[in-house]
């Protein structure tokens, strides 16, 4: 063995855990070699040095002080423990009170609308929003059921909404051949423009005699069914000749109404629409423009025939 | 009701009565019956009289705070060890020791047990050397300084040291190797009489 190699091995030598092949090749070494012999003794002098270090009197009161010290952790967890008990109870409380108090939220609106500054000024123009980027989701749950709002109408600047609907009176009677009072809803000049001179004269009676444009005089027993069918044809003829759109017909089980038709006209035709049926008929009601909103393009009309 | 003394009852059988029924008078049975081995672990380590108290107090709180979760799976004097160990060097990597580090000396009337048999000089004499031995294994690495002081100072088998410290065998005897080696080096002109 090697000097280095039983330096390295000398501190186990001296603990005694070699083997007991390498004991003797370490003695057999340090038989002839006084450095390495000199190494263990100094090794074995430290070791001793070591060992012998006394044992150092444990201060009074160690065991106490380390009793103290748990008993007052005790203490202060039993302080903290139902402090923080009471504010985990708070807020419980809290939570229960704060929760039912929240407000249920049905309507949410985000909106993220980017304008660029120059067409703030085309807006004032033409009365039109230009928008760069434009995300706007409407979701309701109202009580009227908006839909969710398609962003083409966005750019119209309108909002889509349900089309009243108006309603228009018919009585089934043809008009009499007294005047009847026209209801003044379109301008003075639009008023002069309608040709009711002819009707003015020829109703100066006082008798009021059933004119029907359309009505067959035939003396069945069923005459007046007949003449009923026919106001129908002829308010649905009025209708389509506007380019109306019937939507329904149906008989009515009222004891006045005989029936009910529902259709859809461009707004621009009510007036022609009004005056064929004036004409004709005689108007109980005359729906007024008024209820109707000018941007809508088409409105919505129920005429109910009565007896 | 279980009135056995607990001075005879084991190191389990304490620690169970600490585990289960919080018995302080079993744990302190604990801490009389260890605190000279810790008290002494944590003076070697510390090299210093307050240090080792504050290291042995601290070392006994936290094997009170943490003892439900000894599982039994070593003895209660290697666990014990373990944490003063990692106690003393805790306080010895913290800024505050390093900062406010002070060479005290061995007070020959508080600390050392007293031998009748010697004369006052060589009572003096060997405190001195006892300083300079002190001193030396002050000046070793933590890694080495922690197996000297368990095998050669507390007496310790390689298989507690390997527990307590967490290290292999190899690892350990090379470090003790080491440890010796470097102290030779510095108590070379010191001479043991006993």
């Amino acid at each position: 063995m090697k000097c280095e190699q039983v330096k390295n091995i000398l501190s186990e030598y001296l603990e005694g855990i070699v083997s007991e092949e390498q004991k003797k090749q370490i003695e057999k070494h340090l038989g002839i070699c006084k450095e390495c012999s000199e190494h263990l003794l100094l090794l074995k002098n430290t070791v001793n040095l070591v060992n012998n270090l006394p044992e150092v009197c444990v201060p009074a009161g160690l065991a106490s002080a380390v009793m103290e010290k748990i008993q007052e952790k005790q203490k202060r967890k039993s302080r903290i423990i139902p402090y923080l008990t009471g504010i985990a109870f708070a807020e419980v409380i809290l939570l229960l009170v704060i929760i039912p108090l929240k407000k249920p939220y049905q309507t949410e609106i985000t909106e993220k609308i980017e304008q660029k500054p120059s067409q703030q000024a085309q807006k004032s123009e033409n009365n039109l929003i230009t928008r760069k980027e434009k995300e706007i989701t409407i979701v309701h749950q109202k009580k009227f059921k908006m839909a969710q709002v398609p962003l083409e109408k966005l750019e119209t600047g309108s909002l889509e909404k349900e089309k009243k609907e108006i309603i228009m009176q018919i009585a089934c009677r043809p008009l009499p051949s007294m005047v009847s009072e026209k209801r003044d809803i379109f301008s003075v000049t639009e008023k002069s423009a309608l040709s009711r001179d002819s009707v003015v004269q020829k109703e100066s009676q006082s008798e009021i005699q059933p004119v029907m444009p359309s009505v067959e005089r035939t003396k069945t027993a069923n005459g007046m069914v007949q003449q009923a069918t026919n106001v129908e044809s002829e308010i649905k003829k009025q209708i389509t000749s506007i380019n109306g759109k019937i939507l329904s017909e149906q008989k009515a089980s009222d004891t006045e109404i005989t029936y009910v038709i529902t259709a859809e006209i461009p707004y621009s035709a009510y007036k022609t629409l009004l005056e064929g049926l004036e004409e004709r008929f005689q108007i109980k009601n005359t729906p007024l423009l008024k209820d109707i909103d000018a941007s809508d393009t088409e409105i919505k009309i129920k005429i109910e025939v009565f007896r | 009701m279980n009135t056995q003394d607990p001075n005879i009852l084991g190191d389990e059988d304490l620690v169970r009565k600490v585990q289960d029924h919080n018995d302080l008078y079993a744990f302190e049975t604990l801490v009389k019956r260890y605190q000279s081995k810790i008290y002494n672990t944590c003076y070697r380590f510390m090299g210093d009289t307050q240090e080792a108290f504050d290291c042995a107090q601290d070392t006994f709180v936290k094997i009170y705070t943490s003892i439900r979760s000894f599982k039994h799976l070593s003895s209660f004097a290697t666990w014990a060890y373990r944490i003063a160990v990692n106690t003393c060097k805790n306080r010895l990597m913290s800024w505050e020791y390093r900062r406010t580090k002070k060479t005290r000396y061995l007070s020959q009337d508080t600390l050392e047990l007293k031998d009748n048999s010697i004369s006052p000089d060589q009572e003096i004499e060997r405190s001195r050397i006892q300083e300079k031995v002190q001193e030396a294994i002050n000046m070793l690495p933590f890694d080495q300084k922690q197996v000297i002081i368990l095998r050669d100072i507390q007496q310790l088998s390689y298989e507690e040291i390997e527990k307590i410290t967490g290290l292999r065998s190899g690892t350990v005897k090379s470090k003790i190797a080491r440890g010796r080696d470097k102290l030779k080096e510095m108590l070379k002109d010191l001479k043991y009489e006993m």
